[in-house]
């Protein structure tokens, strides 16, 4: 899941930073456009000898910078010298040396009289931020994933301010500057109905209504494609064409390159080594029953035991991996090079082995291909979290000037100070034209040379927590969306929101505790899925779900689980678009 | 003269054989890596390279060597070592040679305290806590004022301060020596054997530690090595440190990889000890002899 989440975060952030967003005839209407409603304004007056730009309409090289400078520091500075810093609970964001040493940043800190130094855990994320609240070790600012169960315990246990209270204080207009969505994501209605947080990547109501930017997963059956083109490019849209899919391959195939071939292939720890087929069953990363409203952990849902006894069934029939369930990701990398068929997983996973495959035999890389369903229905997999973004900040109670830190956040999701941070210094690292913004040609040539010394340098989109898109991007397809074949894991990707906004309860409350213990007693499936007969792997799934049923508290997280669901339907509706 | 017996030759055989493959079993991993980190990374990826690289290179090292932060991380650590070597031997051995003298008052209630800390610590929280109240958290000191003092160290140095001859002290303390003078000009000198031993072992735990550095440091400027290590060999492909640190058309290209990028990362901040150990070794096993015969 972890894994799944940072994944989405990556992509999300690739995606945006390389622009690949909407064409340029489809921009968004004044009135649901955020500038209007996030941001005061962001033109200057075209008074005395000062020249009016507007970063909206249209920016070139020839964009006023100190004039823009000068115009926003009057708008934005703090009027002294603040130090913040500012604690990331995951492991890929890059920008840890303070703002002063990045391009882009430097014009945020030089704008707000801010400069924020990031940090990073050195390990396990979870472990850190519990061990910052067992000694109350607080940075300024905390960001986490979006819906890590961390939040609450920082809001239960008076280590974060709620946002309302510093905006009533400090920045009361920033209060109607909030768009509706990152006030509904960030109130905990559960606690006090104040908003705690305020949420990164959370894509704006006219990116979705208007734009309809089409949403993009990250999971897919990706197969080989040479293979899959000498087999007659058969279809896998039931389990039984899977199967037989999988019988025609190991037939042709016994072997490749001398090594006893691979029908699927994969890894991740338990059942995540086999969880995009279980997407293919409907079993999503929680059950909700529809007739009764009731939700409740993956396991309970009926489609489990067919899932169990397919993937069983492949096991038994060696068209499975045998060693799936132990296998790392090198091993699975030099099988992915050399002997395996299918991976459905992340379509991203099969990139390191796609160089080997091509620079063998020329198109013979792993493509995503239109994925099983089990359920007879349209299927889709769980995609990114649009409503609810990719990340969740707070304000600590530690921090040194609250005051400073609100008005930074103002600046942050505001239309300039969003832009500043995460696309850079207008007319250098972005321009505008017709109200659409692109990366000027030089600059496009860095990022497409190295991203990361770019971003390294830049300071580029590494705060994402402070994003919230203000305008159309111009599409670009970059290396990576061509070869990976994006588009084909496009159509079967909706958005999580409901499915994934806190539905994982605090992991020190009863209902966490009950948790914790039903993800142990899921060791089984691998033991179901490697039984030597059905018989045998019906019976551990049986016992498993029997047994989940019957932890200590697992009515009070079946409760749990319910309550938040029904309250994500009423807060976000239902987010497909 | 005693005869060997064929059994006895035969249980030589069997026991000798045994041995060797033993070592084998643990000196193969590391082979592995060097093999590995030596290879094309593509080759790496397509499995078999286990005895020889393939196809040597040293591309991957070529681009750990590229990121300052190893560099920065290499200083840290090595001075800590040092210095976190050359205080923790006074330090120690100071403590030692007052609890060696029975005339030292309390010297049993100190000894038991010593001896507590062996059994039990103060815990991860507790121990947080003490360091950020000292200020000690985000500071090089971190490395170098808790390592100072050592309850294995200490009984080993005392036990050594035991055995030396008692008219050693006697006679410097007639010719006018105070305490810090008998210590520092006749029972320092007189104690290398146990000096190098303490040196030796507080020498690798400190090139070794990253503990220390994951829980109290969040400074990348104050990261020793082995702690890029763990961020390196804990990154995925997908993003974070591997990303951070190398450049990303090195990867697009592939002429790295995460992975050969581990093992190079390996290599480096192991390397130096692996290839000074088997020199020093002989002063651990004479360390742990020391006080241990009496005769």
């Amino acid at each position: 899941m972890k894994q799944k989440k940072s994944l989405m975060m990556i992509m999300a952030g690739m995606m945006v930073l390389l622009s690949a967003c909407q064409d340029k005839g489809n921009q968004p209407s004044a009135s649901s456009s955020p500038s209007a409603t996030v941001q005061p304004s962001s033109s200057a007056s075209a008074t005395g000898n000062k020249v009016s730009w507007d970063i909206t309409k249209n920016v070139d090289e020839n964009f006023p910078f100190e004039q823009y400078v000068q115009d926003e520091k009057a708008k934005w500075n703090v009027g002294r010298k603040v130090d913040f810093t500012w604690y990331f609970n995951y492991n890929n964001h890059v920008a840890t040396k303070p703002w002063t040493e990045y391009e882009a940043l430097k014009t945020a800190a030089e704008i707000t009289g801010i400069n924020v130094t990031g940090t990073i855990p050195n390990g396990d994320p979870n472990e850190k931020i519990h061990l910052m609240m067992a000694t109350n070790d607080m940075p300024d600012l905390i960001t986490l994933g979006f819906g890590d169960p961390a939040g609450e315990e920082l809001i239960t246990g008076g280590y974060v301010y709620s946002l309302d209270e510093l905006i009533d204080k400090y920045a009361p207009e920033f209060k109607n500057e909030i768009p509706q969505i990152l006030r509904d994501i960030g109130t905990y209605e559960d606690i006090d109905n104040q908003m705690w947080s305020i949420s990164g990547v959370t894509n704006p109501d006219w990116l979705l209504k208007e734009h309809k930017d089409p949403i993009v997963g990250n999971f897919s059956y990706s197969v080989r494609k040479d293979i899959w083109t000498e087999l007659g490019q058969p279809s896998i849209a039931t389990p039984d064409d899977l199967y037989n899919t999988l019988k025609l391959f190991k037939e042709k195939y016994p072997t490749i390159d001398g090594k006893t071939s691979i029908g699927i292939s994969g890894w991740n720890k338990g059942d995540g080594a086999v969880q995009t087929i279980g997407y293919s069953f409907g079993i999503n990363d929680n059950y909700c029953d529809d007739a009764t409203g009731v939700c409740s952990v993956k396991y309970m849902n009926p489609k489990y035991p067919e899932f169990i006894a397919f993937m069983n069934k492949l096991f038994r029939e060696k068209l499975l991996d045998p060693e799936i369930f132990i296998k790392d990701e090198q091993q699975v990398n030099e099988d992915l090079a050399t002997s395996a068929f299918m991976l459905p997983y992340v379509y991203h996973a099969a990139g390191p082995a796609n160089a080997i495959l091509d620079s063998k035999k020329a198109d013979s890389h792993f493509i995503a291909i239109p994925p099983m369903s089990a359920t007879g229905k349209a299927f889709s997999f769980p995609g990114q979290s649009r409503m609810g973004g990719a990340t969740q900040t707070f304000i600590t109670k530690k921090n040194k000037d609250p005051e400073a830190a609100i008005k930074l956040l103002r600046y942050g999701f505001s239309t300039t100070g969003t832009m500043q941070i995460s696309q850079g210094n207008p007319g250098k690292h972005y321009q505008v034209k017709d109200g659409v913004y692109f990366r000027p040609q030089a600059e496009a040539e860095q990022v497409e040379k190295d991203v990361t010394a770019y971003l390294n340098k830049t300071g580029i989109w590494d705060y994402y927590s402070l994003w919230y898109q203000p305008m159309p991007g111009q599409r670009s397809d970059s290396a990576d969306n061509v070869a990976y074949d994006i588009p084909n894991s496009v159509p079967y990707a909706h958005d999580s929101t409901n499915e994934s906004y806190r539905m994982t309860p605090s992991g020190t409350s009863d209902e966490g505790i009950a948790l914790t213990t039903v993800g142990k007693l899921a060791d089984n499936v691998v033991k179901a899925i490697t039984a030597s007969t059905p018989e045998k792997s019906a019976q551990i799934v049986e016992k498993m779900i029997a047994d989940m049923r019957n932890v200590k508290n697992y009515s009070k997280l079946e409760a749990y689980m319910t309550d938040r669901h029904k309250k994500n339907v009423e807060r976000f509706g239902d987010p497909v678009y | 003269m005693f005869k060997r017996s064929t059994g006895d030759k035969i249980f030589d055989t069997f026991l000798y054989t045994f041995l060797i493959l033993l070592s084998l079993a643990f000196l193969y991993p590391f082979w592995k890596v060097l093999v590995m980190a030596f290879n094309e990374a593509n080759d790496t990826s397509l499995g078999g390279a286990l005895l020889w690289p393939r196809k040597f290179t040293l591309q991957n090292f070529k681009v750990v060597l590229q990121n300052h932060q190893i560099y920065s991380s290499y200083l840290i650590t090595i001075s800590r070592t040092v210095l976190g070597t050359a205080t923790t031997v006074i330090a120690t051995a100071l403590f030692a040679y007052g609890l060696s003298k029975k005339k030292l008052m309390f010297r049993n209630f100190y000894l038991t305290l010593c001896f507590i800390t062996l059994f039990f610590s103060g815990g991860l929280i507790p121990s947080v806590i003490n360091m950020r109240d000292l200020g000690l958290a985000n500071n090089f000191l971190v490395y170098i004022v808790p390592a100072m003092y050592g309850v294995m160290a200490m009984i080993i140095m005392k036990s050594f301060f035991n055995s030396l001859p008692a008219s050693l002290e006697e006679s410097a303390m007639i010719d006018g020596a105070n305490d810090f003078v008998i210590f520092f000009k006749i029972v320092f000198p007189s104690s290398m054997p146990v000096i190098a031993t303490i040196a030796l072992m507080s020498a690798v735990g400190q090139w070794n530690a990253w503990i220390d550095a994951y829980i109290f440091i969040s400074k990348e400027s104050l990261m020793p090595v082995q702690l890029l290590l763990q961020r390196v060999i804990q990154s995925s492909n997908a993003a974070s440190e591997i990303v951070k640190i190398v450049p990303n058309d090195e990867i697009l290209s592939r002429r790295v990889t995460p992975y050969s990028l581990q093992l190079a990362t390996l290599v480096v901040a192991i390397g130096p000890i692996i290839l000074i150990y088997p020199f020093f070794q002989r002063f651990f096993v004479k360390g742990f002899l020391i006080g241990a015969v009496k005769e």
